[in-house]
């Protein structure tokens, strides 16, 4: 039997909430632009892109020779070869590795630095819901993603097309395809939305994994223990009903599909709708871990 | 009684943590948990601030929503690469609270800082960082206060302006605090009431003078050579410099100093030792 004006207080008692995920989410986002080591993330990233165009500069002018040498007699190519589509296109090939490494870090650091430094307690000695919290977490880990590789594409576009100008797109999936200027650029644009996703995934994954172990070193560990492992195993195929649909290294390399010839829509839209669900789910097991736990 | 804590128990696996702890403190009190370091006093604060559930036990805060009580648990813990009002402006936004100039610096005054100092967190002394935290926790203004170990870090200017922050808090605006310490000096001075933690028992508590009466063994007497007093002789006393450390009862003490007045010593301190195995 309750006293008047005796309130229960423990778990219950962080329902008695006041602010919304979005004024949370800003708080959030505020505290990660705050943060040095996001702007040494960001920084990285853009050096990793000027890396990927020297190396991609260097290697395309070899490439492109050796595989068009018989066909520049038959064809008629508008523009180098070697131009802003295809150096984008390099990028897009060989950051899938590098960018969700850096977002990882950055995106744990949002929760494993709570535990760290002990703001978690603080935060939690005010009347906020837990789930409310980690909601806005998890979409300010969305947004900064998304964020990342809108400067990413944005950026290779600019530089890519500043130093090497358009061109015509030949890419190699299955068969070689070329693609018009236009139509290259449509594609490369498709092709980083679709990364965008993969990227939200592995973002919200981190997340989860952090909520689980709540140490930021762990937590590095087994995130890049399941990138290296996503990207050994994208290369497995089985004959099990489901594997080229369900198995999470398939749906990474989704965003290839947009350079064959016939872009195959319904296969794209059922891989990214799998992609959402999966990131639904390790979204829902980090709140519901949260929400059991004590914050100790 | 502003918190009322029955039968708090708390187990990690095998491990007994907490065992039946009954601790309360009204408004405008001041109730110390002593213990020596691992006794349990953090988890017990956690448990009463709902970061922690117990296994058994209830505990209860008189007080409206939103924010029953407040409290820093082990360390003020802030987010070091913001500055003192970005940190209380991002706890006040947390919670739905104006975050205007005024109502930062009115926040930031109450606990002696200001909006002058601009540099990060981080670069802030321990005495500093208490008083943010406590200006954080006093956000939403709670009925009820937890400090854990405010005093530690702090230098001896640090201390007495902290401790009259915590007299400031309980006397004039009727918040009921709870402070743990492993110094007893440090609570003593504080507190109204006294618990007594160990191994996660509450072995003792009562009012401050109760426990004095129950749990003191000698008085220290200081005055300038004392060591060749005369009346001295009949009581059980050792010297160290110019103190007499006396065993006597307390209803004793009153007579013992004016006897020494009446001697010549003028006395220049009496303080009470407490008798730390019985109190434990």
């Amino acid at each position: 039997m309750q006293l008047p004006g005796v309130k229960p207080y423990g778990i219950w008692s962080h329902f008695f909430n006041m602010a919304s995920v979005v004024g949370l989410t800003g708080i959030e986002l505020f505290k990660l632009f705050k943060q040095r080591r996001t702007y040494f993330a960001l920084a990285a990233i853009f050096l990793m892109e000027i890396v990927v165009f020297v190396i991609a500069y260097d290697q395309g002018t070899y490439i492109l020779d050796a595989v068009l040498e018989s066909l520049k007699d038959s064809f008629y190519l508008k523009g180098d070869l070697l131009n802003g589509n295809l150096l984008t296109f390099f990028l897009l090939n060989s950051l899938w590795f590098h960018l969700p490494l850096l977002l990882m870090i950055i995106v744990s650091g949002m929760f494993t630095l709570e535990y760290q430094e002990g703001t978690i307690r603080t935060v939690f000695l005010q009347p906020i819901a837990k789930w409310k919290f980690l909601a806005a977490k998890y979409a300010a880990a969305i947004i900064f993603t998304v964020m990342v590789v809108f400067i990413l594409a944005t950026s290779a576009f600019l530089l890519s097309y500043g130093l090497f100008g358009r061109g015509d797109l030949v890419v190699y999936i299955d068969s070689l395809n070329f693609f018009e200027s236009d139509v290259a650029f449509r594609r490369l644009l498709f092709a980083f939305l679709s990364g965008t996703l993969t990227m939200i995934f592995y973002a919200c994954l981190c997340l989860t994994i952090a909520v689980f172990l709540k140490e930021s070193l762990k937590t590095w560990i087994v995130a890049t223990l399941f990138l290296i492992l996503t990207n050994l195993s994208s290369q497995l195929d089985f004959d099990i009903w489901g594997w080229d649909v369900w198995f999470f290294p398939k749906l990474i390399t989704t965003w290839r599909e947009f350079f064959n010839y016939t872009i195959p829509w319904g296969r794209i839209a059922y891989s990214q709708l799998i992609l959402i669900i999966f990131t639904t789910v390790v979204i829902f097991l980090g709140m519901l871990k949260f929400q059991k736990n004590d914050i100790g | 009684m502003i918190i009322e804590a029955t039968g708090i128990t708390k187990k990690y696996g095998d491990t007994l943590v907490l065992d039946g702890i009954d601790i309360s403190c009204a408004a405008g009190e001041i109730c110390g948990v002593l213990g020596a370091n691992g006794a349990g006093k953090s988890t017990l604060f956690k448990i009463i601030t709902g970061l922690v559930a117990p296994t058994s036990g209830t505990v209860k805060i008189r007080a409206t929503p939103p924010k029953p009580i407040g409290g820093i648990i082990e360390k003020p813990s802030l987010y070091p690469y913001l500055n003192a009002e970005e940190n209380l402006k991002v706890f006040a936004k947390m919670q739905g609270l104006p975050t205007d100039r005024d109502f930062i610096e009115g926040k930031l005054i109450q606990v002696g800082l200001s909006l002058e100092k601009k540099y990060i967190v981080s670069k802030y002394s321990m005495g500093m960082k208490q008083r943010l935290g406590i200006a954080i926790a006093l956000l939403n203004n709670p009925k009820s206060l937890i400090l854990d170990e405010p005093f530690s870090g702090l230098d001896p200017l640090g201390i007495i302006s902290l401790r009259g922050l915590i007299f400031k808090l309980a006397y004039e605006e009727r918040i009921a605090i709870i402070i743990s310490s492993h110094i007893m000096e440090q609570l003593l001075s504080l507190c109204h009431k006294l618990y007594v933690l160990k191994n996660g028992k509450l072995v003792n508590s009562g009012e401050v003078g109760e426990l004095m009466q129950q749990h003191i063994l000698q008085y220290e007497i200081t005055a300038e050579h004392i060591e060749e007093s005369e009346i001295l002789r009949s009581y059980e006393v050792h010297f160290v410099d110019h103190r007499a450390i006396v065993s006597i009862s307390k209803e004793d003490v009153p007579d013992l100093l004016s006897k020494l007045l009446r001697e010549g010593y003028a006395v220049t301190g009496c303080k009470a030792l407490w008798n730390m195995e019985s109190l434990f």
